[in-house]
């Protein structure tokens, strides 16, 4: 692979995930298209795995994950980081900037040719990237909460969402409060032809 | 003459017998002392009721937290919200005969008061199977039912579905769904919303309607697989299936 740039980006609301169109221009020459899939919430998860803010650095990560090889994503988050941007850099540098600087009519021209779904070549009048940030609609307050989520996991606790975690989660060394009595009604029924008790 | 405890004590004009005395008085301590201790005691600052061969554990402020039934169904009933909530635990056994003679079985599950209708997650072990299960009143119950069977063993069956591309937890088994690829692309990569804590294999089909292709997974990791196709003409539908390995 020689170069890679994305053309365009359309967002399937009934599984709510982002389709990008890669245009890959392979290393005889050839080009060809990649269709790049992920849901809304892929750059909150990045963001929050990663702990980076800054929303073009997290579509880089998402535009070029499936091209790097994987890191174990629990390990120190400034290793991984550092891990993660040394090889997105590399293959930056590689690949060429992924925006497309020209004819959008030109692009078209190269869809239609492959027979491109026209959703696809429509939105090539969109920004591509502008779209991606569109769709994903990033929340501060999601984002901090994934944050924690995978800060939790990190340090090995037990995460009180988790089937396994309710013990913990309701932290039930300390007394519940409870309501106070007020009538106790328990109703009788026939289980299997056996009568439980009242 | 008996007294209410059975003795009999010795009395002599003048002189009572002191050691009848002393047993008489040890045996009405006695029976006082465990008939105090069983049937109304503190336990910390709860209250332990043994009444019509139930037992009852409340709360100091009167609400009932635990109930141990006696009989022939014996169950012990939790109210973690109180016994005044909508809801209970069960853990009760019983005799869950469906034909192929007694079949002991213990029940543990969430119900309502009102009805012993359940609502919520439930584990039924008999001697014949196990069930863990997940039975919401009014909806769909959702279970995983070991040798299921009656004539045939080791028989096991799921009950319920998987969300469509969706991924609740990076050490989930199964990842599954379908989706379209249009025509045009070359290649497809589908990417998981975060990367699973092991390698993930991905169990692809492709369906291309009109005209045989080839295709390949080309590439697959913890965070996405890419399938490739040897035309890009007409759209294609994926389906998959993909599994968390070690």
């Amino acid at each position: 692979m020689k170069a890679m740039k994305v053309v365009s980006t359309y967002f399937n609301e009934p599984s709510q995930r982002i389709e990008v169109v890669r245009e890959i221009t392979n290393d005889d020459d050839t080009i060809e298209y990649n269709g790049l899939s992920f849901p809304v919430d892929k750059l909150e998860w990045l963001s929050a795995t990663l702990e980076v803010d800054n929303v073009d650095d997290l579509i880089d990560a998402v535009i070029y994950e499936s091209m790097i090889d994987p890191d174990d994503e629990l390990q120190d988050v400034a290793e991984l980081r550092s891990k993660r941007g040394s090889k997105i850099l590399a293959i930056k540098n590689k690949l060429g900037p992924m925006r497309v600087n020209g004819n959008k009519a030109n692009i078209k021209t190269r869809l239609q040719s492959v027979g491109m779904h026209f959703k696809y070549i429509d939105a090539v009048d969109n920004d591509p990237i502008g779209e991606i940030k569109k769709h994903s609609k990033i929340d501060p307050d999601r984002v901090a909460e994934k944050r924690e989520l995978i800060r939790a996991v990190r340090r090995g606790e037990v995460i009180p969402a988790s089937p396994s975690g309710s013990r913990d989660a309701k932290n039930l060394d300390k007394k519940p409060n409870r309501p106070v009595k007020q009538e106790v009604k328990l109703p009788t029924i026939n289980l299997h032809g056996r009568k439980r008790v009242t | 003459m008996s007294n209410r405890y059975g003795t009999e004590p010795v009395r002599k004009r003048g002189q009572p017998d002191v050691v009848e005395y002393i047993k008489d008085l040890s045996e009405r301590l006695r029976a006082s002392e465990v008939a105090y201790r069983i049937g109304h005691t503190s336990i910390e600052d709860g209250d332990l009721i043994v009444l019509n061969g139930d037992i009852r554990v409340k709360e100091s402020d009167g609400t009932t937290v635990l109930v141990i039934f006696h009989g022939s169904t014996p169950e012990i009933r939790m109210y973690p919200l109180g016994d005044t909530d909508t809801h209970q635990v069960a853990f009760f056994g019983f005799d869950f005969d469906l034909g192929f003679g007694p079949d002991q079985a213990l029940q543990i599950s969430v119900e309502k008061l009102a009805g012993f209708v359940e609502d919520g997650g439930k584990l039924l072990l008999t001697r014949n199977y196990g069930i863990l299960s997940h039975q919401p009143d009014g909806g769909q119950e959702s279970y995983l039912w070991l040798n299921a069977d009656p004539v045939l063993d080791e028989i096991m069956v799921f009950r319920g579905k998987m969300r469509d591309q969706w991924q609740y937890d990076t050490r989930q088994t199964f990842y599954a769904g379908a989706f379209t690829a249009s025509s045009g692309f070359s290649t497809w990569t589908h990417t998981y919303a975060s990367a699973f804590a092991d390698q993930v294999v991905p169990i692809v089909n492709v369906l291309h309607a009109g005209s045989t292709i080839s295709w390949t997974i080309e590439s697959y990791s913890t965070s996405a697989f890419t399938v490739r196709f040897s035309s890009t003409t007409n759209s294609k539908v994926i389906t998959f299936c993909n599994v968390r390995v070690s």
